[in-house]
């Protein structure tokens, strides 16, 4: 019988990887409703037996979705923490929730009202996360039903003209001119091109401005993740600026193009990703060993990833490999994809997944790391990569393996190993690969519970050094 | 016999109830084509040759196209015959199979289904005191076979969904509870890839809903890993390729139990040029899993296509009393004897199949008393 230290690492670990990878839609092989219950499921257990671990996650590096259910978890029973926890528990919220990109902070927000999670400590997070906010004016406009929804719960006193923005019924004109020009813009077609875009786009069909005519006179004041929205529509108006764009978004761009046309842009797409991929290591280089490093990437058909997040398994290999081209020395690298292809570039999802093939191919080639990026699903034939593994690490002493999986597995409750012996680490953007890859050697190594509480206390301490920004160390 | 000449099966990839194994071929076709005709969907009437008629649902028709040195033409828009007004539409398509353009236009399946309800039954040459007279007068009258479309077993689509295709894959076999549900073959990999949803289309046995249904989880047969004695990287190669081979042949050997090595009667539909297009029926063993099934072969044995379906073990009993009937000229005393039966118990498994019909009511009822006594 494993001992209670085994247990929680275990338990740990499970949910660090499935907080790292799941973000409640449909994958490949599993819906979306399969995948809730599965991270509810796990969120639940975590916080009910792990009470201070699962709130130290959130310092952890996990993606938004599960900072979001972990803050509104602790929100919500705030009662059961203890009380030599509090402050540390309060600092992690409030540090937690100011990471959160500003539609997600206010969804969350709004979603408290609706749970009807509401306590001392909940108005107070609201509070301060109101009063941090660098421009609320900007954010009122932006979100106003969820600023809204946050204030009224909160029972907030808002300064200046925003309760009457709020609440009001837009009888007066407003002094902010932001608030004027959305108040004048329910009028006059001209004012709507001064608001942000979003705002703009419900307020153009009232207008009856088409689509196309908005984004074009709009352009210089569309965010990045707008631009990549309607630039194929806008006829060559809107265009893409890849220096802005993070890593996994522009591969996901990139292999959204059709064939020919990444053939043709070639040098011009590899330029973009190399300089995104740099941008990354500038901020946390990779934790490789020296030597030659490999990688073994999955491009199968079920790297086509689902409906609702499209090639993000491909994308997610695409980034480790332009990360690891660009991080280690030249002639130390290279990449097998299990289809192999004539240029990274022109990788696509196809056929069956046969990874133990490239592993000896990486073998041949005579790696001494071999990084394997693949949801974990292997067919050709099913169960041969673990026994291969074995069998390598017999032959070659010093080889190293590490497994990084894209994709949450609904059923098992955690990202799908290839192999016992090679616990998969997962992974959703590929900003946080440095994180997984020092993760996946702590998952790998057999470590105490104890090592991972002091691992978890490390992440915290940087995490609320104040000034810290988004970046992980 | 039925092999699988010209093709290798490649490792199981397992969904839910369903283990599908996909077929690789070994040298490349590339003077055969097969591919999706649509058809509207709805009932279909077949006049048969012999002035019966064939009433089915058909979902698609194939187009099978051959010869060499020029490029395959497929004739759109294939639909023959005229509606029938009402609310329930019933289409004439003259023949099962029709020579179309360049072409041969074949309906899937129902060429071996019809050989089921008919052709596999030689009417009576002698009329017997004990046949009925309505049988004599009309034949075996209506019959009816039933199939489940690929879209109700649960979990099908999902498994066609997260099927990873082979690059060199034309063929699929099909296992619920580790039966085998059904095969399917053509020419090749570019016309697979267009044809691999129409498996859902298709038509199945009822066991295999009843498997998909109760069966769950298959379990993963895992190859022995032979990695074990591996001294360098080649020996690793070696082993793959072992573990490959062992899933091939341990599907040719036992997976494949119900169709390998046992007899079939075969029957030649059409020839294409040097190719033949047969329908066939294994040996309708009670005690096993009998298949029918249509294929397309090569002079050398090399299976260009094949469909099967998975008969239940009413349609067997059925198809193998009838089978039994006919080859003693539908004399009672000879085939009971045959069947190790007496006449009386003979009539009784007649009547149990459903063709009591057949029989005088007299001959029925004298039965019935012998039985009883």
């Amino acid at each position: 019988m494993p001992s209670h230290d085994t247990i929680a690492r275990e338990d740990l670990i499970l949910f660090l990887n499935a907080a790292f990878a799941c973000s409640g839609q449909r994958e490949f092989y599993h819906t979306a409703d399969e995948q809730r219950v599965s991270v509810q499921f796990l969120h639940a257990y975590i916080l009910g037996n792990y009470r201070r671990l699962y709130a130290r996650t959130l310092a952890a590096g996990v993606n938004d979705f599960n900072a979001a259910e972990i803050i509104v978890n602790l929100l919500r029973t705030g009662r059961e923490t203890p009380p030599d926890f509090r402050a540390e528990e309060n600092a992690l919220l409030g540090a937690a929730l100011r990471r959160l990109p500003p539609q997600r902070s206010w969804k969350l927000l709004a979603r408290l009202r609706r749970e009807r999670v509401n306590n001392r400590r909940t108005r107070a997070l609201v509070r301060a996360h109101m009063a941090g906010q660098r421009d609320l004016t900007f954010q009122a406009v932006k979100y106003r039903r969820l600023v809204r929804a946050a204030a009224l719960h909160a029972h907030l006193h808002l300064g200046g003209e925003l309760p009457e923005f709020l609440f009001g019924t837009f009888r007066r004109a407003f002094r902010t001119p932001l608030l004027e020009t959305y108040r004048q813009a329910r009028y006059s077609t001209q004012a709507v091109y001064a608001l942000p875009y979003s705002v703009a786009q419900g307020l153009a069909v009232r207008h009856g401005i088409p689509p196309q005519e908005l984004a074009g006179r709009m352009t210089a004041r569309l965010t990045e993740d707008e631009r990549l929205r309607v630039q194929r529509r806008s006829a060559g108006v809107v265009e893409v600026r890849p220096e802005r764009l993070p890593l996994t978004a522009l591969c996901l761009y990139v292999l959204a193009m059709p064939l020919t046309e990444r053939q043709a842009r070639a040098a011009e797409l590899e330029d973009w990703l190399g300089r995104a991929a740099r941008a990354v290591l500038k901020r946390a280089p990779l934790p490789l060993s020296p030597g030659r490093v490999a990688a073994v990437l999955d491009n199968s058909f079920s790297a086509s990833g689902s409906r609702e997040k499209r090639r993000r398994p491909l994308a997610l290999a695409l980034a480790t490999d332009l990360l690891l081209r660009a991080g280690c020395p030249a002639g130390t690298y290279r990449a097998f994809w299990t289809q192999p292809t004539p240029s990274s570039l022109l990788v696509q999802a196809a056929g069956q997944t046969n990874l133990t093939e490239r592993l000896l191919d990486a073998l041949d080639w005579g790696a001494q790391t071999v990084l394997v990026v693949s949801d974990g699903v292997e067919n050709d034939p099913p169960g041969v990569f673990h026994a291969a593994l074995r069998a390598a690490r017999r032959l070659c002493p010093a080889l190293e393996v590490l497994h990084v999986n894209p994709v949450f597995d609904a059923e098992m409750l955690t990202v799908r190993s290839l192999s016992p012996d090679l616990p998969a680490v997962g992974l959703r953007d590929a900003d946080d690969l440095p994180t997984a890859l020092g993760f996946a050697r702590f998952a790998a190594g057999g470590a105490e519970v104890s090592d991972l509480e002091t691992y978890l206390l490390e992440r915290v301490r940087t995490f609320l050094k104040p000034g810290e920004a988004h970046v992980d160390p | 016999m039925l092999t699988l000449e010209g093709l290798t099966p490649a490792p199981a990839q397992v969904r839910g109830a369903f283990r599908l194994v996909p077929l690789l071929r070994d040298r490349p076709c590339e003077d055969v084509r097969l591919t999706l005709q649509p058809l509207s969907q709805d009932l279909k009437a077949v006049a048969l040759p012999d002035g019966a008629q064939y009433v089915a649902f058909v979902p698609h028709a194939l187009c099978l196209d051959w010869g060499e040195g020029r490029p395959p033409e497929v004739a759109l828009g294939g639909q023959v015959g005229r509606p029938r007004g009402g609310w329930r539409r019933l289409e004439l398509v003259d023949r099962l199979r029709r020579r179309e353009g360049s072409g041969l236009r074949f309906l899937p399946l129902h060429l071996a289904l019809e050989g089921l309800l008919a052709l596999h039954f030689g009417p009576p040459r002698v009329a017997w005191k004990e046949l009925s007279r309505d049988f004599l007068r009309a034949g075996l009258g209506v019959r009816t076979e039933s199939g489940v479309p690929g879209n109700l077993l649960p979990g099908f689509e999902d498994a066609l969904r997260t099927f990873e295709l082979h690059d060199r894959q034309v063929g699929m076999l099909v296992y619920t509870g580790d039966q085998l549900a059904s095969a399917f073959v053509v020419p090749s990999a570019a016309d697979y890839r267009q044809l691999h949803r129409t498996l859902l289309a298709d038509l199945y046995g009822d066991l295999v809903l009843r498997y998909a249904a109760l069966y769950p989880e298959p379990p993963l047969l895992e190859a022995t890993p032979q990695f074990e004695a591996a001294r360098t990287v080649a020996d690793l190669r070696v082993a793959l390729a072992a573990v490959r081979r062992d899933w091939a042949t341990f599907v040719q050997t036992e997976l494949l139990r119900d169709l390998l090595g046992r007899s079939l009667m075969a029957e030649p539909v059409y020839s294409a040029g040097t190719l033949e297009l047969d329908r066939f029926v294994t040996d309708l063993n009670p005690a096993q899993i009998n298949h029918i099934g249509e294929r397309l072969r090569r002079p050398d044995g090399e299976v260009l296509y094949l469909k099967t379906f998975q008969l239940s073990a009413a349609q067997t009993r059925r198809a193998y009393l009838l089978h039994q009937l006919a080859t003693h000229q539908w004399h009672l005393g000879e085939a009971a004897a045959a069947l190790g039966q007496t006449v009386p118990d003979l009539v009784e498994r007649i009547e149990r199949a459903g063709f009591g019909y057949l029989l005088t009511q007299a001959m029925r009822e004298t039965a019935a008393k012998a039985r009883r006594t």
